[in-house]
């Protein structure tokens, strides 16, 4: 009997476990948390962010803990803010409540000591309005493995309350960084550059006062689900502009809403298999394909023409696990009845 | 068994409704997330909200010269307090006996009632820092110090500001006239500024345009002054106490200016100036700001739902033409009295298909005679309200000066009061009002 109780017991908590589905650590403020959430269907990581600011008179860090969408990657940069250091981590992972620790500034400040060849990059900030050629500062990277980086990404759409740090020179680890990383549509361009050698990233061009030089290739633009923002009405042409000369669509569930959603655009060859459309455009297990022909983006067209990998995740709501509940309930009741008849 | 299957039975249910209440939990989730995408980082003191596309859009201030903290709220440089100091946000962090004050997060900290982890510590100035505040509604700013193995809470080193300036008020009051008018003695317009700019070219100060001082440290003036220059603060001066630009005189005294803020909505293009608002924070070269004299005084701002009504009377003074017509500014000081418009009246008849909004308002003298001119912009037009006299409106556009049925165009300050509380400290805000 006793056996038979417990094994029910386990039995109902695992499918207890398996309706609430991946729980992360969550909050949003000056100290690290320990509060829980339970992700939503589409959500199948834990995020963790972290912003250290260190001044003369001290360290202040802000935690950004939640769940988030497949498809992004580790990152971290550090660049000089006025009188500040001012240092960027992000990390993913995906098993229960994984995004506990946090990269911690410190180890990274007593790790500077103990390197062999430390990397020297230029820094600034755009919005400090430090980059400018005649005054660029130069810090030292504290973490082996560390570049240069510059990273230039701005939106043609102005945000309500902030500004987009839009060009950033420093030291980072990004994903993916060996050839230059671009993509851009009619809302948006990003550009990431890593180098490594010591201040290889020098160069101080704005993007945005003076785009790069049209390459001759046109693509599809357009960014959002088949009823707004992609519905064919909302489909433009883009000029690819510099290295970016492929032309990229990728389908995935938008990070918010939780629906599918389609980015099209110039993008160059690196970008293509990079994480950064799920980062930049929170775009959740992204299908991305990028093709070489004039106007060549064109497949993804509604959404019939999504890839099931991204429908999968989009069919995989609440009702279902719902279903799967009852019907074990069910059985497992059945199953307790034919064993007291017995 | 029985037992087994009532339990089981039960568990069930409840299982199922856990899953409907997580249902309805992330709808509630999902709504408060989208609030976080959009929310402002709250940057005080003008600070600049910077997000980071990379990192999920994580957001922080970027704070002006002079100020720091997460949100810009800690002033570095202020070294006194005012009223009891509940609003003091500086960096003094020694009590009375020269004793280092206890940072608020220490962990001596953490059975006492005030320190980093208390619920409001953020509203109350508690931070990760060992500055001086006064949460508790006592005399004035104070902090933790250790003796030995004690923790006591002890007043700090700091003493009160010099009492705020009175006001919009002044000596005496005489009524002159600006175009055609007579000479205004400084007196009866303590709170107007003069903006000079530096020009390369030819080294010399050459007069910008007029202002009002609203605060010992900050001047209001109209933005269009600004129009097509650098934003440089360098390159200005500010001179309060003149009757004349051309002479130097005594008692007025000399301003650098830090800074320089904009109104960010401020439109240039034709058919008229909208939002054309404009803060100089000045400080003079031994870092004080303006010292109350009877040639030097603050005006009061309006209250916020404060319209007078259609002709009230008011003053605008400024350093400007006589006649439109004329090559040269007038280069002393004069004042006239214009009535308010009727906002109907002067939008529909005066400059109809000009835009002319609540932003602004309308007035004039009503025989058309006197008016402001050009180098009267960004100057006061002040109205007495309680006994006081408060900064209605700053001088913006118009066609032609004292033309008929082409009034003087003023930006209208009561629409501007959380702007500029936003960009000023707010503490000392509240002593800029009249009485009521």
């Amino acid at each position: 009997m006793d056996f038979f109780f417990w094994t029910h017991f386990v039995f109902l908590l695992f499918l207890a476990a398996h309706a609430l589905g991946l729980q992360c650590y969550s909050c949003d403020g000056n100290s690290n948390c320990l509060d829980s959430q339970v992700c939503q269907e589409h959500q199948d990581r834990c995020r963790t962010t972290v912003m250290t600011t260190l001044t003369q008179s001290g360290i202040s860090t802000y935690f950004l803990k939640g769940c988030d969408v497949s498809g992004k990657a580790n990152n971290s940069i550090s660049y000089l803010s006025k009188n500040q250091v001012v240092f960027l981590a992000e990390e993913h992972c995906e098993s229960q409540l994984c995004n506990e620790e946090t990269p911690n500034v410190l180890d990274v400040l007593l790790a500077r000591g103990r390197q062999h060849r430390p990397m020297q990059c230029y820094s600034c900030g755009q919005a400090e309005g430090t980059c400018f050629n005649s005054s660029l500062a130069q810090m030292r990277c504290s973490r082996p493995g560390e570049q240069c980086v510059d990273i230039t990404s701005f939106t043609m759409l102005e945000e309500e309350f902030s500004q987009d740090a839009q060009h950033i020179k420093g030291c980072g680890q990004l994903a993916h960084c060996q050839e230059p990383l671009g993509f851009h549509n009619q809302g948006s361009f990003y550009l990431i550059k890593c180098c490594n050698a010591s201040l290889c990233n020098k160069e101080t061009e704005d993007y945005k006062a003076t785009p790069l030089p049209l390459n001759g290739l046109t693509c599809y633009s357009c960014e959002g689900n088949f009823s707004h923002g992609c519905a064919p009405n909302d489909i433009t042409q883009v000029q690819c502009q510099g290295s970016m000369n492929q032309c990229l669509e990728a389908s995935g569930i938008d990070g918010i809403s939780g629906q599918s959603s389609v980015v099209k655009g110039c993008a160059s060859s690196s970008w293509c298999d990079s994480p950064y459309t799920a980062i930049y455009k929170n775009l959740g297990a992204p299908y991305t394909r990028c093709c070489t022909g004039e106007l060549c983006n064109n497949w993804i067209v509604n959404e019939s023409t999504l890839k099931p990998s991204a429908r999968s995740q989009a069919d995989h709501n609440p009702t279902t696990s719902s279903v799967l509940l009852s019907s074990s309930l069910l059985l497992w009741v059945a199953f307790l009845l034919c064993s007291e008849n017995s | 068994m029985k037992l087994l299957f009532v339990t089981s039975v039960m568990l069930s249910a409840l299982l199922t409704d856990f899953a409907s209440a997580r249902h309805s939990e992330k709808l509630h989730r999902q709504a408060s997330k989208t609030k976080y995408e959009r929310q402002d980082c709250n940057c005080l003191h003008g600070g600049t909200c910077i997000s980071y596309h990379l990192f999920s859009r994580v957001k922080r201030c970027l704070c002006p010269q002079g100020y720091s903290g997460d949100r810009c709220e800690i002033d570095v440089e202020i070294q006194c307090y005012t009223g009891n100091g509940e609003d003091y946000r500086g960096t003094k962090s020694v009590n009375e006996q020269n004793e280092k004050c206890l940072m608020w997060d220490s962990a001596l900290l953490k059975r006492w009632p005030y320190n980093d982890g208390i619920e409001n510590a953020m509203e109350l100035g508690l931070g990760k820092h060992n500055y001086c505040r006064n949460p508790d509604g006592r005399t004035k700013p104070w902090c933790y110090v250790r003796r030995g193995y004690r923790t006591f809470s002890t007043f700090c080193d700091l003493s009160e500001c010099q009492k705020q300036a009175t006001c919009g008020q002044r000596r005496f009051s005489k009524y002159f006239k600006i175009v055609g008018g007579n000479k205004a003695e400084i007196e009866s317009q303590p709170w107007i500024a003069t903006i000079f700019q530096y020009m390369k070219r030819s080294a010399y100060n050459m007069f910008l345009c007029g202002g009002s001082l609203i605060d010992p440290c900050w001047v209001a003036t109209a933005a269009h002054c600004f129009k097509g220059r650098s934003l440089d603060p360098t390159q200005f001066t500010v001179i309060l106490g003149k009757t004349s630009l051309t002479t130097d005189e005594e008692s007025e005294q000399k301003f650098k200016v830090e800074r320089v803020i904009l109104h960010e909505e401020f439109l240039e293009e034709a058919p008229n100036f909208d939002n054309d608002i404009a803060l100089l924070k000045i400080r003079s070269s031994s870092g004080q700001c303006a010292e109350e004299s009877n040639v030097a005084k603050t005006i009061c701002l309006p209250p916020e739902n404060l319209v007078l009504n259609d002709n009230f009377r008011c003053e605008v003074s400024g350093y400007g033409k006589a006649n439109s017509s004329d090559i040269l500014y007038a280069r002393i000081l004069k004042s006239t009295n214009v009535n308010l418009i009727s906002q109907s009246l002067c939008r529909e008849e005066y400059y109809s298909g000009r835009g002319l909004n609540g932003n602004m308002f309308c007035a004039g003298d009503p025989r058309w005679k006197t008016d402001a001119c050009q180098g009267d912009s960004g100057g006061p037009l002040v109205c007495d309200y309680n006994g006081r006299m408060v900064l209605y409106g700053i001088v913006s556009w118009g066609d032609g000066c004292a033309k008929e049925r082409k009034p003087g165009v003023y930006t209208r300050v009561t629409r501007y009061l959380p702007w500029i509380a936003s960009h000023m400290n707010g503490v000392h805000f509240k002593s800029f009002y009249p009485p009521q």
